[in-house]
């Protein structure tokens, strides 16, 4: 199980809002040195997925700390979309790493490849209808 | 929004139909191809013109375009489109033949609130 959770304030946010969460830690487990909480969109369905990384937070956690709010500024665009064969989801995804450590060549390829994620929250930017709501 | 239908020339009778279409596009590598998946999600006509007897002078006409409410906006990604255009479809009415343009829009979030 991972050592570091995350939970959103509301599963809906606005465009150019200011998206308000926590990293819970758990108490059984060593702190990482360095968490890292992305703001992220993703594509998903039929094409192969792109990805773009629209906002970072960084922290680095206290021994005695259980949860840690953290703020990230959504972008403008792209909006969630439910569509056929394309589908754009937001997600929060919450990474711990060790301090110091500088990644270069083949761990920066690595790390690009296998970002090593722990956890991660789906969440609804914008309020676009899929399309069979637009024929109605 | 309004958009401009201008043809040069003589007209034969023919049946004009402009519809806004929304289309997904997608590219997915399939072994060591890279293919292509299109699809009309949305659809609807919003213009048409029947001209009956052969028409001699320009044509001009003015019409509305309005993108439904909450509609997706334009999306370009490396492997994932989202694209609206109009699409422009004439046909003869002597023979029947058909053949149609399309004319990509740019839609973006709110664009509703301004037609």
């Amino acid at each position: 199980m991972s050592g570091v959770q995350l939970e959103l304030d509301q599963t809906s946010w606005e465009p150019g809002e200011v998206l308000r969460g926590r990293v819970i830690f758990d108490p059984d487990q060593a702190r990482a040195e360095v968490v890292e909480v992305v703001i992220c969109w993703r594509t998903e369905g039929k094409g192969d997925e792109d990805r773009e990384v629209c906002g970072r937070w960084f922290h680095r956690p206290g021994q005695n700390e259980n949860a840690v709010p953290f703020t990230v500024q959504l972008p403008m665009l792209p909006l969630s979309y439910e569509g056929v064969i394309v589908k754009i989801r937001w997600y929060a995804e919450v990474r711990t790493r060790q301090d110091g450590v500088e990644l270069t060549g083949l761990l920066k390829l690595l790390e690009r490849i296998l970002p090593g994620t722990e956890h991660r929250v789906a969440f609804q930017l914008g309020h676009v209808r899929a399309p069979e709501e637009l024929q109605e | 929004m309004q958009a401009c239908l201008c043809q040069q020339g003589t007209l034969p009778p023919v049946a004009i139909r402009i519809s806004l279409a929304c289309e997904e596009k997608a590219a997915y590598t399939d072994g060591t191809v890279t293919r292509h998946s299109e699809q009309v999600v949305y659809s609807q006509d919003i213009w048409s013109l029947l001209i009956e007897d052969r028409r001699h002078e320009q044509l001009n006409e003015l019409f509305s375009v309005q993108v439904p409410p909450g509609a997706v906006h334009s999306f370009a990604s490396a492997h994932n489109w989202i694209t609206w255009k109009l699409v422009f479809q004439e046909e003869l009415l002597s023979t029947g033949n058909r053949w149609s343009r399309d004319f990509p829009v740019v839609v973006v979030p709110g664009a509703e609130a301004r037609t």
